[in-house]
């Protein structure tokens, strides 16, 4: 079931660092579920204002996140064979570029909706719409950070010859893939379902 | 490694204080029990869009058990300072030679504690005299809840700077298991959406909603119950280790 | 071409570009359902492949699927209290 004979490890994912992934999955699928609850009680409200959000917009920044996740996978699996290890760096680098990118997209989107009129407070909907892709928006700079820590680690480990620090990169890609994959079901969830 | 700190022996005596200073984390305890439990304000907590007559008859029906479950939480808010202090004094083993994160945590605790209080005192007030304008107990109300639920940066500072400590703890062998540190790091991600509640008078972000009361109540406990245990077996290792 | 981290992005963009073009005016709640479905495929198949959890100890394994599982059911279930026609 593992990789082939020839291909490395995986790098070792501290344990630790799941009871941040798993315990925030759960409660973010809590968020999810409540969201839900409340659209039951005035789904033509949540439909009409669902129809104001731009899915073209969301459709990109789930593509943007869904390269980013690639590029640290990518980066992670260089890191894994010494020869490589220094791929890993554009490769971090592309991913904080699509992190900006997600954030940028974002910017414009809030814009266009406070522009329009709309804010946090206008109804249920855009409650929920506001405050989710914000607590999401706020998780993401948090792990941008850690990417940004972990590239400025790996850019000296690799000038210096030293040794990566397993656990900085295991929470950093752990922490980078689990917001890409609480966008994945966010972006059906608040701007698809009908 | 920290090889240039040395830290003196943790006695038969010292460990006794460091134990009893952990124990009296417990305390906190008296907070939900006291104001949440005796003096219903969880069982269950007044709307934010709560008239001022029905916030007004809440504290008139309290009574003295009202009052006397905010005396005990007003009584037993210090208890976070001890632990608060042996927690320091374990994070200053993870972190070596000159700790920042073991001052920050204990100054995030100080405040912490200053404004637990300051929220049982507005409702305290409150509660004070049945007589009051209806208007000025809503206020007085409201600076209760938005002093409890929204100033979000200690905790979140606090949590944080536990979880760096112990996760950069680089030492043979680790005060603390490293899953504490992350169980930190999770903790202060899952407290910062309070600061929010000033936003709504209804919905989960509210104060009395599951996003920004219940889930950052329930993680808190989870977080202190966590601290406490490993608190005790960090201070039962050292012990055994200044003997031998 | 065959590196499996490629073919699980293409994967994954399909499946975005899929959900996103699916605008068939259809009976909404099984749209919604099938969209729910494949959020939830997609969100499994970074877990196993990006985070490699399909090569991690079972006991890992177990509480991944058991999240996907259980998410998933939660979520559509929540859904169907008043799904759109």
């Amino acid at each position: 079931m593992i990789a082939a004979a020839n291909e490395p490890e995986p790098l070792p994912v501290e344990a630790g660092v799941w009871v941040v992934v798993l315990g925030e999955l759960c409660v973010f699928t809590l968020f999810f579920i409540t969201f839900l609850y409340y659209r039951a009680f005035s789904p033509e409200l949540f439909e009409e204002s669902r129809t104001l959000l731009s899915r073209d917009l969301g459709a990109l920044n789930t593509i943007i996140l869904l390269t980013s996740s690639w590029c640290v996978a990518a980066a992670v699996k260089a890191l894994n064979v010494p020869k490589q290890r220094s791929r890993a760096l554009p490769l971090l680098l592309g991913a904080l570029g699509c992190g900006t990118a997600f954030v940028i997209v974002k910017g414009f989107e809030y814009s266009g909706a406070i522009n329009a009129g709309i804010n946090v407070l206008t109804d249920e909907f855009f409650m929920f719409y506001f405050m989710l892709t914000g607590i999401h928006l706020l998780h993401l700079l948090v792990g941008m950070g850690l990417l940004t820590a972990t590239t400025l680690h790996l850019r000296s480990v690799i000038a210096t010859n030293g040794v990566v620090s397993e656990p900085l990169v295991g929470f950093a890609s752990c922490f980078w893939h689990m917001l890409d994959l609480l966008w994945i079901i966010l972006f059906p969830l608040l701007y698809l379902l009908r | 490694m920290n090889t240039t700190y040395t830290r003196p022996p943790l006695d038969a005596r010292a460990s006794r204080n460091h134990r009893i200073a952990v124990w009296c984390g417990m305390l906190f305890l008296g907070i939900p029990l006291g104001w949440g439990i005796l003096g219903s304000f969880l069982t269950p907590p007044l709307s934010p869009s709560a008239t001022p007559q029905d916030i007004a008859g809440f504290l008139a029906e309290g009574g003295v058990l009202q009052k006397f479950g905010l005396m005990i939480a007003l009584a037993c808010a210090g208890g976070l300072l001890p632990m608060s202090a042996v927690l320091g004094d374990q994070m200053r083993r993870m972190e070596g030679a000159r700790p920042v994160w073991a001052q920050t945590q204990f100054a995030c605790a100080t405040l912490v504690v200053w404004l637990l209080s300051a929220a049982l005192v507005f409702f305290a007030a409150a509660a004070f005299r049945a007589d009051r304008d209806p208007q000025l107990i809503l206020l007085l109300h409201d600076l209760g809840w938005l002093t409890f639920i929204t100033p979000v940066s200690m905790i979140v500072l606090w949590m944080t700077a536990v979880g760096a400590a112990i996760l950069s703890d680089r030492g043979d062998s680790p005060v603390m298991p490293r899953w504490v540190g992350y169980l930190s790091i999770w903790a202060a991600l899952l407290s910062a959406p309070g600061f929010a509640a000033i936003l709504f008078h209804s919905g989960p972000f509210a104060w009395n909603g599951l996003l920004a009361l219940w889930i950052p109540l329930v993680i808190f406990l989870v977080w202190w119950i966590t601290l406490t245990v490993f608190l005790l077996k960090a201070i039962s290792g050292e012990a055994a280790a200044s003997v031998a | 071409m065959t590196n499996p981290l490629f073919i699980t992005w293409m994967v994954l963009t399909l499946a975005t570009i899929l959900s996103w073009s699916l605008d068939v005016p259809v009976d909404g709640a099984w749209v919604g359902t099938a969209l729910l479905l494949v959020a939830f495929f997609k969100a499994r198949l970074v877990l196993m492949i990006f985070m490699e959890v399909r090569g991690a100890p079972t006991a890992l394994r177990w509480c991944c699927e058991a999240w996907v599982i259980t998410a998933c059911t939660a979520v559509i279930t929540a859904y169907w209290f008043a799904p759109i026609s």
